[in-house]
């Protein structure tokens, strides 16, 4: 049994001008310990696919899904309130904005004790010896008079250490992290990952990290799952991934990262993936991906590609992904 | 060479918490400090009233009507003989008893509908919507007239209803501005982060959102008060407020206004003294205005 088992999600939302389908039957696994990315372009679902695992998609969407349990609990059968006691205690979240995420007007000290208040019945008094460890734990300096200030008194990487704290509070099994370093300089970049790593292996959480950013992936994640106009499209371990990518999408990707060391005599410009993500309101018809890939022929356009295992454990949607891996060897 | 700096050299980072922030930029306004002052002795002249004032508010004594001032009566006597320093310091109480009380219902009422419209939106909002814009149809005296009678007759009869009906009648100007405040606070990141530690509704309304406005409830409630003590005055004035013989300057005024030629201390006194309350109340609230604004800092 997963830690955390999404199949065939979907989430709609009341427009003024009809149903938008924002996800399109995402599937997702999540083991104890793990450390999952679920990489994609802006707009392709991933921060709704996060959301919509605490049920915190915009009230106007509505989830569905086949499966999607924690611990072969279903979340989408929880009341409001015991799906309450669930966020922040059994699923915790880190968003993307350190700077807008905290509460200018509520003491760090205060904003962290909430989760110990609110799922484990503790006074505001004694939540704040567990705060002030667990903000050590994440190398803040000084914490027991951090948790007196605000967090205007406090440096971007800091806050961002200030809101991992707060998701590990209560110590959950799953933490979500919505591109947690994106807004933070690239040193400090480096810090939280290494952090995030190791706090998961002192906890055994599991982690399920939205990044745009490959680099990211590369470095931390055990597993990683492709989204695309939201659908998963291609899912591997990093290092199956990364050598021999199945999908021409994640192998757009992959070429559009810049490297530093380019080999001897090879001449390589940085590609870019043709054409940008597809509106929401018109997905390509058949594979959604066809008119910016190069392998493309009129299957695609057609038919929307089955999911397929064509190696352990790394699962792929695209007709012609035995082509590609071949390619990608060769 | 470089010389190592000692931590007393460092050039000091401010550090001030907010509310000290806030008291540093108001008190470099002159006019709302000196409204300030005046409102610290209105409220010392209040509490004290019986030690500072020379005589009883209300009992008569008609051997002494409508003498002008004099060292024995400063402002004068009334057209029963009653001294109106007294009156006037008596009449503090009910002004700022009927600031406090009415500005409290209507902070209540309208942080209250205003932080749940705003936060849940839909039909809730529309209700809420719907019930202010029905009390805002009112002209609000008559509003307050209409409810001062409703009110059902309880302990202290007359006075307590005026300060609640005034209260009912002024809570719609708070109430929309939570309402709109709540509506862009419901988008910011830090309430979806609360939602995601599981914070139930009432607790982000009250523990989130509502420190986030708190700026503009401290002016709120200062204006609040100018318009009810001028609001008291006026229907007490009219006769359907504060009923004689209590010492209300709204009263005090109308008793005046027929000896206007004779007696001008007699409305004079009341009238400024309903002046300076109101006047100083709205001078602090824009004062505090610019002060919770940090862009006025340097103003």
């Amino acid at each position: 049994m997963a830690l955390l088992e999404m199949k065939s999600l979907t989430v709609d939302f009341r427009t003024l001008d009809g149903a938008l389908r924002a996800l399109h039957g995402a599937d997702l696994t999540v083991e104890t310990g793990e450390i999952v990315g679920l990489v994609g372009e802006s707009g392709c679902g991933k921060s709704q696919t996060c959301l919509s695992i605490t049920r915190l998609v915009h009230p106007s969407g509505l989830i569905r899904a086949e499966r999607l349990t924690l611990e072969d609990v279903s979340l989408l059968e929880l009341s409001e309130r015991e799906m309450r006691g669930i966020r922040g205690n059994r699923i915790s979240m880190i968003f993307q904005e350190p700077m807008t995420s905290l509460n200018p007007c509520i003491t760090i000290g205060e904003q962290l004790s909430e989760p110990l208040v609110l799922h484990r019945g503790l006074s505001w008094h004694s939540a704040r010896d567990r705060v002030i460890e667990v903000l050590g734990k994440v190398g803040i300096p000084d914490p027991s008079r951090r948790v007196r200030e605000y967090p205007h008194q406090l440096s971007g990487g800091m806050r961002q250490r200030a809101m991992i704290a707060m998701a590990l509070v209560c110590q959950p099994r799953l933490l979500i992290a919505d591109e947690p370093t994106t807004a933070l300089d690239v040193t400090v970049q480096a810090q939280i990952l290494t952090l995030m790593k190791r706090l998961r292996d002192e906890t055994h959480a599991a982690v399920l990290l939205i990044t745009h950013n490959l680099g990211v992936v590369a470095q931390v994640c055990d597993r990683v799952t492709v989204m695309y106009a939201g659908r998963m499209i291609e899912s591997a371990p990093v290092g199956p991934l990364f050598a021999r990518p199945a999908h021409p999408y994640t192998k757009g990707l992959m070429r559009s990262v810049p490297r530093l060391r380019i080999r001897s005599g090879e001449e390589r410009r940085l590609e870019a993936i043709p054409g940008t993500v597809p509106n929401p309101w018109e997905v390509p018809s058949g594979c959604p991906f066809h008119p910016r890939c190069g392998f493309a022929e009129g299957i695609c356009q057609r038919e929307l590609p089955e999911t397929t295992e064509p190696m352990d454990g790394h699962t792929v949607a695209c007709h012609f992904a035995a082509r590609v891996i071949e390619e990608a060897v060769a | 060479m470089t010389v190592e700096r000692s931590p007393a050299d460092r050039p000091k980072r401010r550090k001030r918490s907010y509310w000290r922030d806030v008291w540093a930029r108001l008190r470099r306004n002159r006019l709302a400090m000196v409204a300030l002052c005046y409102i610290v002795i209105l409220i010392v002249a209040a509490l004290l009233a019986p030690l500072l004032a020379p005589q009883d508010p209300i009992v008569q004594n008609l051997s002494q009507v409508r003498e002008p001032p004099s060292p024995a009566h400063p402002f004068g006597t009334d057209l029963y003989g009653r001294d109106i320093l007294s009156r006037v310091l008596y009449g503090s109480r009910i002004a700022l008893m009927v600031g406090v009380i009415a500005t409290a219902v209507a902070i209540t009422i309208g942080l209250l509908l205003g932080g749940i419209a705003g936060y849940y939106g839909g039909v809730v909002d529309q209700c809420v919507i719907f019930i202010y814009s029905i009390v805002a149809t009112f002209p609000e005296l008559l509003f307050i007239l209409a409810l001062t009678n409703a009110l059902p007759p309880s302990g202290e009869p007359r006075l307590f209803k005026v300060y609640l009906a005034i209260g009912l009648a002024s809570w719609v100007g708070i109430c929309r501005l939570t309402r709109n405040l709540f509506r862009s606070f419901r988008e910011q990141e830090y309430v979806l982060a609360a939602k995601a530690l599981g914070a139930g509704p009432l607790r982000i309304i009250f523990r989130h959102m509502l420190p986030n406005m708190i700026g503009f409830v401290v002016v709120a409630i200062a204006g609040g008060i100018a318009g009810a003590i001028a609001a008291e005055a006026g229907i007490s004035f009219l006769g359907f407020g504060v009923t004689p013989p209590n010492p209300s300057w709204g009263v005090m005024v109308s008793e005046g206004r027929s000896y206007l030629q004779s007696a001008w201390w007699m409305i004079v006194c009341p009238a400024v003294a309903t002046l300076l309350a109101v006047f100083s109340f709205n001078l602090l609230a824009d004062g505090l205005r610019d002060a919770f604004d940090p862009r006025h800092q340097t103003a």
